[in-house]
């Protein structure tokens, strides 16, 4: 036979599948068990909370995708390195199926095993979810999303083992699920404005609700914007041992591939990066949001000086003589009686005051504010619902605008005095029971100041409330304060009324308060 | 099927390891015969397309290992046994021989197993089918090693030190299956070891340093050492080669070493002793 006798080359790339089975039986050992394993358990741990929603619970394993990438990303590398550590090179490449072939068969293994092992995950995740009374609707966009980044993660780890030997695999599965880690929990936890966290394959959950899912809804281009990374490493696998033949059709298409990815994850990368500042969201049109009364920033996600409207989503009700708390459906009327129950004597405590507020709804995004005097509290989704420990003094900082800044004036922020709102907040706190003035006088005389007085205000939470280190009571404002809690409360109350719009505009002088000059 | 090598040269930096290789290799089994470093796997590996000559080309049927379609013709008929064989560890016999067999394009699942069980039978593995590779001995692996290479039922088939490691029971089944294999087929049998090459092959090449010294059959190197094999007492100090024997004489190849000196019948160990030596005797 010579060369013009030679039959129609055969396609060496069509049959593909058949290899993909051979290698998928052979990476469901153990690094796929201790991934999806290990993130199982994590993910549990994490959506054991007292409220379940299938929502927060399948969200919790769609977030634990980052542990999952780890161990896809060296099982990735293990595949790559293989043949090289088996000695087996020179048997795969002298066989007539081009090199591209085969690590495309590798990478659709690898893609089909990470998109299974992520779907295990997350079904795990629904089903604790269910068995813990989980109700709401399930957010599907999450499992392709997940499916997507675990493969990414998987295809990651195969291009550094071709080009890597086995220690630096391992590093470079530390560094990108620990890198990954670090960014969602570290570093955008705090700077969630610069967008950057969409980029990541897993973007952090905090910015998430069970009634409105993420916001904003950033799953569109994120889908997309993964896919394109798929592209490009998977172009760039595919397309690298044609290099000395570019001219293949193989070879074009995984450049094609690879371009079009590059384009894909540039293009809808830029818009990810431009969602936390446009800050779509679900519910109602960002143009309707109420001005807050503070230049302070309100927290991860609110664009402030704004605070989320009533969007009437917030449904499911509670209510004592004193407030109503609504919450979203999905988390049932206990949830809601629960927080009246919490929120009620500090709600009585200072039912007198003015302005004060007797409705407190759940939003989506903000951390707790006041809703400037408008009779409402905003109350941001927490998964875990500790409100028990972090509502202490949240309304009685909601009825003291001023005082309510401090808390977020923070280290960096400026110091607000007004001493006036502090002495009525002593004394508001010791009317709901909170804080004996024997307590706040044992303080004093062991010479605790500011925040830390007795045992109970020294939780963080209370400082966090009323104030930072320095910025904690004054031991005038707390004499003035003791002074008022000895006076009968009716005559506080009546006197305080008159006084109250300077007292919240912040124009209240100490010596004003009732009880100065006692 | 024919493999010719035209002038063909490899070097690895400033070492030399094909030096102008001129030869034609026909259908049977050519035993390569050369000492460790003589440029017997650099050969294979060029043919198996593993490795591109420096210059020189070489050819399977016309088709050259240079030109990248052609090497995938080249590939499409070729059963590769490496000196150097790795297996998966965690695949059994069958997966791993299936595997290959794949990546050698028999596509269809039924007909591929067939064959995948006729390769695992000519070398007696079917018994072992099912185990893991990580599992089996030396021997075992290679004999999967050599199921391998004929799964796809190759037109030339290149075993680079097939023997090594194998007991001599192993070797001596190992020389009946090729010597079935090279009815129908070109073997190339790389080996260092003469008696595999007098026990099977039909020609033979002699490397050296990276050259040729010799290329026929068995016989004619066989026959180069006639009248110059002795039996005696004493080696004389030309001598090519002398060894103690079990009869307590001294086998001399090379010049009579002395009048008591009896001619014996030589070897085709004799004769690539004689080749390799670079003697002028011949």
């Amino acid at each position: 036979m010579s060369v013009s006798e030679s039959t129609v080359a055969r396609r060496s790339w069509t049959p593909i599948f058949g290899p993909v089975w051979t290698e998928l039986r052979h990476l469901t050992y153990i690094l796929l068990v201790l991934g999806v394993g290990v993130s199982a358990i994590v993910a549990i741990k994490q959506a054991n909370v007292a409220y379940p929603t299938i929502g927060y619970d399948t969200g919790v394993a769609y977030h634990e995708g980052e542990i999952l990438s780890a161990f896809l990303f060296l099982l990735g590398a293990w595949l790559a390195m293989r043949d090289r550590r088996s000695a087996t090179t020179d048997l795969i490449a002298s066989s007539p199926t081009r090199p591209g072939a085969v690590r495309a068969t590798r990478l659709g293994a690898l893609a089909v095993a990470g998109a299974a092992a992520f779907g295990l995950l997350w079904l795990i995740g629904l089903v604790s979810a269910l068995a813990h009374g989980g109700s709401g609707v399930i957010d599907w966009v999450l499992v392709p999303d997940g499916m997507l980044g675990s493969a990414l993660a998987a295809w990651l780890g195969f291009a550094l083992g071709l080009i890597a030997p086995a220690s630096v695999a391992v590093l470079g599965a530390a560094l990108y699920s620990g890198g990954t880690y670090f960014i969602n929990t570290q570093y955008t936890h705090y700077n969630t404005h610069i967008g950057f966290q969409w980029l990541l394959p897993f973007p952090p959950l905090p910015q998430w609700s069970a009634d409105l899912g993420y916001v904003p809804n950033i799953f569109g281009p994120h889908l997309v914007f993964v896919l394109g990374w798929l592209l490009l490493v998977g172009g760039l696998i595919v397309a690298a041992p044609f290099r000395r033949s570019l001219r293949t059709i193989a070879s074009r298409t995984a450049l094609i591939g690879a371009v079009t990815g590059l384009a894909l994850a540039t293009v809808f990368g830029v818009q990810l990066q431009a969602e936390a500042n446009r800050y779509t969201v679900n519910g109602p049109n960002p143009a309707s949001w109420v001005p807050d009364y503070g230049q302070y920033s309100s927290g991860l996600s609110t664009p402030d000086p704004l605070i989320y409207p009533n969007d009437h989503r917030a449904t499911t009700c509670a209510t004592s003589s004193a407030l109503r708390v609504c919450v979203y459906p999905v988390y049932g009327r206990s949830l809601a009686t629960s927080l009246v129950s919490i929120l009620d004597p500090e709600a009585r405590a200072i039912e007198s005051v003015i302005g004060r507020p007797t409705y407190v709804r759940m939003v989506p995004v903000a951390e707790e504010n006041c809703g400037a005097g408008l009779g409402q509290a905003v109350l941001k989704e927490q998964y875990s619902f500790s409100y028990h420990y972090n509502l202490r003094g949240y309304l009685i900082s909601c009825a003291l605008p001023q005082l309510g800044q401090r808390r977020y004036a923070g280290f960096g922020g400026l110091p607000h005095d007004f001493p006036a709102q502090s002495a009525v907040a002593l004394w508001l706190v010791i009317r709901s029971g909170e804080l004996t003035p024997r307590a706040v006088r044992q303080g004093v005389a062991s010479g605790t100041s500011g925040s830390c007085l007795a045992d109970l205000p020294c939780t963080p939470q209370y400082s966090d409330i009323f104030g930072f280190g320095s910025l904690g009571w004054t031991r005038a404002e707390i004499r003035v304060g003791l002074a008022m809690a000895a006076l009968p409360p009716a005559r506080v109350t009546s006197e305080l009324r008159e006084l109250w719009p300077r007292l919240v505009a912040g124009k209240l002088l100490l010596a004003s308060l009732p009880g100065y000059r006692q | 099927m024919n493999v010719v090598f035209e002038n063909l040269s490899r070097s690895y930096g400033s070492v030399r390891a094909l030096d102008g290789i001129d030869i034609t290799i026909g259908p049977g089994i050519t035993g390569l015969l050369g000492p460790n470093g003589a440029g017997k796997t650099t050969m294979l590996r060029i043919l198996a397309t593993l490795l591109p000559p420096t210059s020189g080309t070489a050819r399977l049927d016309g088709w050259s290992t240079s030109h990248d379609r052609e090497r995938v013709e080249i590939r499409r008929r070729l059963g590769y046994l490496p000196q150097d064989l790795g297996l998966y560890p965690r695949f059994t016999v069958f997966e791993f021989v299936d595997y290959l067999a794949m990546l050698k394009e028999l596509h269809d699942p039924r007909q591929r197993h067939r064959r995948v069980r006729e390769a695992l039978e000519a070398v007696d593995l079917q018994d072992v089918a099912g185990r893991k590779i990580r599992t089996l001995s030396g021997g075992i692996r290679r004999r999967v090693g050599i199921a391998q290479a004929i799964v796809a039922d190759p037109q030339l088939l290149l075993l680079d030190e097939p023997t090594g490691g194998l007991d001599p029971e192993q070797r001596v089944r190992f020389r009946q299956l090729v010597g079935r294999l090279g009815e129908h087929r070109t073997v190339l049998l790389s080996t260092h070891l003469v008696e595999d090459v007098s026990a099977i092959c039909t020609s033979v090449v002699v490397l050296w340093h990276g050259r040729v010294l010799f290329q026929g059959a068995p016989a004619e190197l066989r026959k180069r050492a006639e009248g110059l094999v002795w039996s005696a007492q004493e080696a004389s100090s030309d001598a090519v080669a002398s060894w103690r024997t079990d009869n307590g004489k001294l086998r001399v190849i090379g010049a009579r070493p002395g009048p008591s000196a009896t001619p014996v019948e030589p070897t085709l160990e004799d004769g690539y002793l004689l080749v390799t030596s670079g003697s002028p005797i011949r």
